[in-house]
């Protein structure tokens, strides 16, 4: 039987320093938070996980929100977090960063990071529900460019804008903007996206319209485009195996919400204990077995040779922090197994 | 692979020891697992030190090793594989 290995502590966390931010993304997971309206952590606390962060030997920092850039001393967090000697990176919707922004990236050690960018100006501000906020976006990641930075686009899938994806890939090449990869990520039914799930969620045959365009981006464009998250292979044509990263939560990667809770994916809810409370190495090792054990997966998935994690956990309506695929909950997208 | 080259990871990295092995993460390249010999190994691999100057180091810190020169060697060689070599 497959199960996960456990290691002492994530390799890598998302770390969301601040729950605000100033986009109102009409999907968003962390919606749930209310992020207009909360409060940003005290840097004492934001410092405070960083150091239980260190202590468990985490070795990269991927600095998140959140919008990242709206924390009032988000150059200070760089800094300690560069003196603490982590990896670092960012994940950010990109309207708040220029050139001042990226030097003081570069001063300390930032070399990637990732901007999200959910289709052309008029589909990305009907998804924001700001104006002027595709430009500002635009700009970021010309900024991170210019200044030495790679960087990896996020686009969330939606019906809205699954029509649009190697279109903005391709509207980027002809503006000047230069990225090397855009991540296409699933639509999952937490936060906004939960309500009116039935109406909103992407069919099977919705994903693969996008690794059809994926595989057209990366064929004309020479962009490296890729599924970001887990998708049960099974289910998929082996010729867009290839486009899957997959996911490495509860092993090697981590989520630490701006309170210090501890999770195992940035997406699905609940906590598996809090690193101000108790260290990290503690609740990693000893709250994930059931996780690592995977006896929540279907047999078959359990038993697989080409073992791809059982697709993404954070899929499935109602599955709280972990639950099989959607698509192999439905029984295989009726029963078709590839 | 000559004993008097200097082998030099390109990238920053860290090695930190796990519950089962020793973990390398090398920046925006990607991770490697070692065991303590291999992770003692790839850590002298900053440029500073010949393939010989890091056998005799491994030879001392790990006196029941076999054959320390081969095993620098053929960790340089992984390391080299994997790209993590200018």
């Amino acid at each position: 039987m497959n199960e996960l290995v456990t290691l002492k502590s994530p390799l890598s966390v998302n770390f969301e320093v601040t729950p605000v931010c100033d986009l109102s993304c009409k999907f968003c997971f962390n919606a749930e938070m209310g992020c207009s309206s909360v409060e940003h952590p005290s840097f004492d606390q934001v410092v405070a996980i960083l150091k239980e962060l260190k202590r468990a030997e985490v070795f990269e920092v991927r600095l998140f929100g959140g919008e990242f850039f709206t924390y009032p001393e988000w150059a200070r967090v760089i800094e300690i977090a560069d003196s603490m000697d982590f990896f670092l990176s960012f994940v950010s919707n990109g309207t708040h960063i220029n050139r001042e922004v990226v030097r003081k990236m570069r001063e300390h050690r930032i070399k990637t990071g990732a901007i999200s960018l959910h289709g052309p100006e008029s589909i990305y501000e009907n998804i924001t529900q700001v104006p002027g906020s595709f430009e500002a976006a635009i700009s970021g990641v010309r900024s991170c460019l210019e200044g030495g930075l790679s960087i990896s686009i996020l686009y969330t899938l939606t019906k809205e804008n699954l029509p649009f994806l190697f279109k903005t890939c391709k509207w980027l090449r002809e503006n000047g903007v230069g990225i090397d990869e855009i991540n296409a990520g699933r639509l999952t039914p937490y936060g906004k996206a939960k309500s009116d799930w039935e109406k909103n969620r992407l069919s099977f045959d919705d994903y693969l319209s996008a690794f059809s365009q994926m595989e057209r981006i990366r064929e004309e464009l020479g962009v490296l485009a890729n599924l970001g998250d887990a998708f049960p292979l099974c289910l998929l044509p082996e010729k867009y195996h290839g486009f899957v990263i997959g996911c490495w939560q509860g092993t090697g990667f981590g989520h630490i919400d701006h309170m210090g809770n501890v999770r195992s994916c940035s997406i699905a809810k609940g906590s598996y204990g809090n690193i101000l409370e108790t260290p990290l190495t503690e609740i990693w090792t000893k709250k994930l077995a059931h996780f690592r054990s995977l006896k929540w997966l279907p047999e078959k998935c359990r038993k697989c040779d080409s073992f791809c994690g059982g697709g993404c956990s954070a899929s499935q309506y109602g599955g709280g922090m972990y639950a099989p695929d959607e698509f192999i909950a439905q029984g295989g997208q009726n029963g078709r197994i590839l | 692979m000559e004993e008097s080259f200097k082998p030099r990871i390109s990238c920053r990295f860290k090695i930190r020891q796990d519950i089962e092995s020793w973990i390398g993460f090398f920046e925006t390249r990607g991770v490697l697992t070692f065991n303590e010999a291999g992770a003692f190994i790839a850590g002298q691999m900053e440029g500073g030190k010949t393939i010989r100057q890091i056998g005799e180091a491994a030879k001392d810190r790990f006196p029941n090793m076999e054959d320390p020169m081969n095993e620098v060697i053929s960790i340089a060689e992984q390391l080299k594989e994997a790209g993590l070599f200018e």
